[in-house]
């Protein structure tokens, strides 16, 4: 991880449309110290083999049209419609 | 109106109060705790309207237990009509043209809402200290934080302004800020309410949730709110969501906890802690101690930070006040934007973005943002492993009683790795609620019980058991 100075904030800042006062500057870089240190204990843990969570649910589904069995039909037409030829 | 929703709706039914005799004893007691700063927006005179309306259907409403029932939303709940700010600036004179799913569920259960309640900027504090609209002061003792960021809230149902709050919890934003005050914060299986209308912070932990007076009064909101709702793609399906009709008291709960949590416990709670898991054996339940190495407790923090802010920078992009929000003009488009957002976003959340900006930035992407999901992965799996034989498991609602605001902002209080495992039932989506449990130095304090996902009648029927036990004499002062 690169070295993250003072004034590399500005810059962060500026590509997430926000200027930042000298202030802010020591707030935010006294957050980043702290949280870099905690950043060692992630990397102790071996994560070979674990895929990344995204959302809690693993069965994550579409269930708009499982619930929605008249819906799923108008879907179908609707893609038929457009999407297809 | 010190009484619970059952009680309340008891006298609606019975005619010995009426719904606007609700209203107005919430609107003194709102004024008499305003110092609290616990509303950013009142809704007496709409409220006080609808009440006279709603009056002559009474007799009729026995099963609707909401009907006529005073209580508030987060101020990041959207609501036709009133204004909605997430607490900031940006959204000063923000009023949305459309309603939240949860506060249509509750406008059709015609219960009456009074506020929207002051919290955290967009969600994120912990505190109840950076919102734009001034901290909110713990009911208990003006001087100590109520926690957040849902702090509003649950202090207006600690100070008896309203009967239950509904808010929003990503790490523990419901539950310790129950602790604090001694109320019931319950955060669902995530996508049981709908989040449609409610502003993200970090949509793969973020949960709308309640706050209210007893584990009764939160199964009654649930059962009105838990629906499926089409406008939100994570919503889910539950099995059963009539959590007041079915919930029971149980005996022999088998209760895991984790080994040698108090050591990160303050002092004054340690005892308590214990005591309480003492209590819980005296009335024929199995208490089972799970080992939890320090290398993962230490984890969760990091974790939650990486995901939180970097879901968060992405979420609050669209702050550029073209759209909505607070607009001071500019030469060109890109100056408007940089000058709209440094004027109208807190310091606190601008830290969250820039330091979420940075981490999911090419080079960090993998190294920190992933890994971090990893560690999600392997803290998922520690969740379900703290629930292996087991009915549930039990955690301190915080590692201590509310810390005083001055040592907030001094920087002398810091959160424990005992605080950071309410983040575990973020991190799985699972079920989790924070019940009163006792008081020290006249603060209170709580114990927080978790289960498997979609076991929210299971956590209500353990819930309800445990607060029977505390009630009766378990609770001490």
């Amino acid at each position: 991880m690169k070295d993250i100075k003072k004034q590399d904030w500005k810059l962060i800042a500026k590509q997430i449309f926000l200027n930042l006062d000298d202030e802010t500057i020591d707030m935010i870089h006294n957050e980043w110290l702290q949280l870099e240190q905690s950043f060692v204990e992630l990397q102790k843990i071996n994560v070979e083999n674990l895929s990344p969570t995204d959302y809690c649910h693993n069965d994550s589904m579409n269930n708009l049209r499982e619930d929605e069995p008249n819906l799923q039909q108008t879907n179908l037409i609707n893609k038929t419609k457009y999407f297809i030829g | 109106m010190s009484s619970t929703i059952l009680d309340l709706h008891q006298k609606l039914i019975e005619q010995k109060i009426k719904i606007v005799n609700l209203i107005d004893d919430s609107e003194k007691k709102h004024n008499h705790t305003i110092r609290n700063n616990d509303a950013i927006t009142t809704t007496y005179e709409q409220a006080k309207q609808q009440a006279m309306e709603l009056q002559q259907y009474v007799k009729q409403q026995k099963n609707n237990l909401l009907f006529g029932i005073p209580y508030s939303l987060k101020d990041n709940i959207t609501t036709f009509n009133i204004k909605t700010t997430g607490g900031s600036k940006f959204l000063e004179n923000y009023v949305p043209p459309f309603n939240a799913s949860i506060y249509e569920s509750l406008i059709k259960a015609n219960a009456i809402l009074i506020a929207k309640a002051n919290c955290d900027e967009f969600g994120m504090g912990g505190t109840g200290l950076y919102s734009a609209y001034g901290q909110v002061h713990n009911h208990y003792d003006f001087n100590r934080i109520v926690g957040g960021s849902s702090s509003g809230g649950a202090n207006q149902v600690a100070s008896d302004v309203v009967a239950f709050s509904i808010s929003t919890d990503t790490g523990d934003s419901i539950r310790r800020p129950a602790s604090f005050v001694g109320v019931v914060g319950y955060k669902p299986t995530s996508g049981l309410i709908s989040r449609y209308g409610v502003f993200p912070y970090a949509p793969s932990l973020d949960c709308v949730g309640i706050n209210a007076k007893s584990v009764i009064d939160s199964a009654i909101v649930a059962q009105h709110v838990v629906e499926f709702d089409n406008k939100d793609f994570t919503s889910q399906k539950i099995n059963d969501h009539h959590f007041f009709n079915n919930i029971k008291e149980i005996k022999n709960i088998r209760i895991n906890v984790i080994k040698d949590i108090h050591i990160y416990l303050d002092k004054e709670v340690r005892e308590e802690y214990q005591c309480a898991l003492n209590i819980l054996r005296t009335h024929g339940h199995h208490i089972k101690e799970m080992n939890v190495t320090i290398e993962v407790l230490a984890t969760i923090a990091p974790t939650y930070a990486t995901i939180s802010y970097s879901e968060g920078s992405s979420c609050y992009a669209n702050l550029t006040g073209i759209n909505f929000g607070i607009n001071d003009g500019g030469k060109t488009y890109e100056e408007m934007i940089l000058h709209n957002r440094t004027k109208g976003i807190g310091k606190e959340v601008i830290k969250r973005l820039c330091i979420g900006e940075l981490l999911t930035n090419k080079e960090n992407f993998k190294s920190i943002f992933t890994r971090a999901k990893q560690v999600r992965t392997l803290l998922v799996s520690t969740y379900k492993e703290l629930l292996k034989e087991a009915d549930c498991f039990l955690l301190p609602g915080a590692s201590s009683i509310a810390p005083l605001i001055t040592d907030v902002l001094n920087k002398k209080f810091s959160t424990s790795y005992a605080d950071d495992t309410l983040i575990l039932a973020n991190f799985a989506g699972a079920p989790s609620i924070t019940i009163p449990y006792t008081k020290v130095n006249k603060m209170p304090f709580g114990l927080n019980i978790n289960c498997h996902q979609f076991e929210d009648q299971k956590l209500f029927n353990i819930a309800y058991s445990l607060e029977k036990i505390f009630n009766d004499g378990g609770k001490h002062e």
